[in-house]
């Protein structure tokens, strides 16, 4: 008998710190699971002024020659609002998806952060402030996650760009009270991980 | 007026009220017989070379300009051989500006459509302000347009009481406004949307080579020397000013700049006293424009990579030129400028920047609109299609920049997913095309 494929899970996201955001998920998932995921997981960061389809089957290529005989699994991570300065046309998802697929994916899923990824940032509102180094009393204003961010970031003296490096960001964020909150979103990638869903977000 | 010394004017000029320019129109000048643009927090002109991208940016400074000139300044500007309409299809026609803006006054918000024409000097006429005209609609209060100042031909009227009408004969030479006039009638009670209009701040930059702009000058323009900072003339003496008095926002500035460039992690502006002997300076004439200044400013940027900080100087075009435009950016946010005008923000620049750019750009301004030519169908891909307007070619042979339209973005967003193609990819290419009016015709306003 044959072994079976190793598996390895692509994460297509969009900049840099959705990059370091999986990352971070990926490794506080991990704390609260005993055994080894049994996987090799690529985080691929899509921001870039190509064709983000043409682009995510060159990085598929180049994950295949990285990993011969394995199984990939592939996830579209992206928000459900449109940034005001994305590329337009928006990318068609499903057309990427579906190329994926041909191209020998074994499974596409999508994790979508609604609205944005900003919102999932700002369940810890506190986290952002203290990177900010913002008081602690410094109020919620109104606007999509997007504009509250970009609000709380000048009152910082500085710019939030979205997808842009941001160094030690992601790290002053609580990953676990954000996990909890956006569960639901992240199901397919712990069923892909093959971990129990109760275990991890206790729901 | 040189370009650095009309953004340290702006810098100089006293606070003014927040206000927010809506649409303008244009007509007989140069290349163009008529333009209307409804202006987006940015807005972009696409076309070929030679369709008068930079005209429309020349004809906006031009309208806003002859606002504020003297009469005698206002006879020249209505002789400018440069600016006389040219082609077979506008040569005679009468320069016409409209602007539309959102002033505050009070604690009120007003619509606000300014507008005048006159006649080109000829060979057999003298050049003659021909038609103004003033309206004001309060926001708040729903209300409708009341006309304020009515002209035509050499009969003015204007409205001289809350309750009365636009009837007031006013007297008023060939080579005037009546805005202007108004100024000095202190007991109007719309005097403030007067001087407002007087003065739109309004800048247009045109470094395509930014480099210029950072060379240490210890040249200074006179009338600026009673003012405590005047004479600045180049970046690093704007910088200095606004590390010194606007401390907030040029944090702000240097972290927008890190946040382009990671692997910068400082900059730093420094005044040099040259402390020259009054006595030794070389000669200058008494009826030089020009006078010694008793500082020069350097600029320093601090890498990861490199051991010890180096010349602002000695960055890359695209980083200098990117500097500059978040510099202008920061300085209409403090003065509250209406707009800032720009040839090709793309030049020089790599396009894996352009969308931060583009968000940076837009984050550090408030009200302020911008408005550029662009050749970048990268850019062009960012923005929203209906802050886009395109050069059309008319059977007559003059150019029309017309809007995208907001029923047609569908399809245009259609049609280029169609062919794989940003937004950015599908315009240029169109715009290659022989047939390319006839195809962009289909998404822009008729």
């Amino acid at each position: 008998m044959s072994n079976p494929k190793s598996k390895v899970i692509i994460l297509f996201v969009e900049g840099y710190t959705e990059v370091d955001f999986y990352k971070a998920l990926i490794a506080d998932i991990r704390t609260l699971h005993s055994e080894e995921f049994c996987c090799n997981i690529e985080y691929i960061n899509m921001k870039g002024v190509g064709n983000y389809k043409n682009d995510a089957l060159r990085k598929l290529d180049e994950i295949k020659r990285k990993h011969p005989d394995s199984d990939i699994y592939a996830f579209l991570c992206y928000d459900t609002d449109v940034f005001k300065f994305s590329r337009k046309p928006p990318v068609d998802m499903k057309a990427v998806k579906k190329k994926l697929v041909e191209n020998g994916v074994k499974k596409v899923e999508f994790i979508e952060a609604n609205k944005s990824i900003e919102d999932w940032f700002l369940y810890d509102f506190d986290g952002v402030k203290r990177y900010l180094r913002l008081s602690a009393k410094t109020p919620k204003e109104n606007g999509t996650g997007q504009e509250v961010i970009k609000k709380l970031f000048k009152k910082a003296k500085r710019v939030y760009v979205k997808g842009d490096k941001l160094d030690g960001f992601i790290d002053k964020l609580d990953i676990p009270l954000i996990r909890v909150q956006v569960c639901s979103n992240l199901k397919p990638l712990c069923n892909c991980l093959g971990l129990d869903c109760k275990k991890i977000c206790n729901k | 007026m040189n370009m650095v010394n009309r953004l340290i004017d702006i810098i100089l000029m006293h606070e003014v009220k927040k206000m927010e320019i809506l649409r303008t129109k244009i007509k007989g000048i140069r290349n163009i017989s008529e333009a209307e643009i409804v202006f987006g927090q940015m807005t972009a002109l696409v076309g070929l070379n030679g369709y008068g991208k930079s005209n429309i940016l020349d004809a906006i400074d031009f309208g806003i300009d002859f606002i504020n000139y003297p009469s005698q300044i206002k006879s020249k500007a209505m002789s400018s051989k440069s600016d006389v309409p040219i082609l077979r299809s506008n040569a005679g026609q009468n320069f016409e500006f409209e602007i539309e803006l959102e002033i505050e006054s009070g604690n009120e918000s007003y619509i606000v459509e300014y507008s005048y024409e006159f006649s080109w000097s000829t060979t057999k006429l003298q050049p003659k302000i021909v038609v103004e005209c003033l309206k004001i609609k309060n926001v708040g209060k729903g209300q409708k347009y009341y006309t304020y100042i009515n002209r035509d031909q050499s009969i003015a009227k204007y409205k001289r009481s809350e309750s009365g009408r636009c009837d007031s004969q006013i007297k008023i030479d060939d080579d005037s406004l009546v805005i202007n006039k108004l100024l000095a009638f202190d007991d109007l009670y719309y005097l403030d949307i007067i001087k407002q209009v007087n003065n739109i701040p309004f800048f247009i930059e045109r470094h395509l080579d930014a480099s210029p702009a950072y060379h240490p000058d210890p040249f200074i323009f006179k009338g600026f020397e009673e003012l405590e900072l005047g004479g600045i003339q180049n970046i690093p003496r704007a910088i200095h000013y606004l590390k010194k008095e606007h401390k907030d926002k040029f944090e702000l500035l240097v972290n927008s700049f890190k946040q382009l460039f990671p692997r910068i992690s400082d900059i730093d502006v420094r005044e040099h006293k040259l402390n020259h002997d009054k006595n030794k300076r070389i000669n200058i004439s008494e009826d030089a424009p020009f006078m010694y200044t008793d500082s020069i400013y350097t600029m320093f940027v601090s890498d990861n990579l490199l051991i010890q900080p180096i010349s602002f100087d000695r960055l890359s075009d695209g980083a200098k030129r990117i500097f500059l435009m978040l510099t202008y950016a920061t300085i209409a946010d403090v003065k509250g400028l209406s707009m800032i005008a720009m040839e090709e923000p793309e030049n020089s620049i790599h396009p894996a920047l352009f969308q931060s750019y583009l968000d940076i750009l837009s984050q550090l301004v408030d009200k302020c609109k911008i408005i550029f030519t662009s050749h970048s169908p990268y850019v062009i891909q960012y923005l929203d299609p209906r802050s886009i307007y395109i050069g059309i070619t008319r059977e007559d042979g003059g150019v029309n920049f017309k809007r995208i339209a907001s029923s047609k973005v569908n399809s245009l967003i259609k049609d280029a997913t169609q062919y794989d193609r940003s937004i950015g990819d599908y315009i240029f290419n169109l715009l290659s095309n022989d047939d390319a009016d006839e195809a962009l015709k289909e998404y822009v306003e008729s």
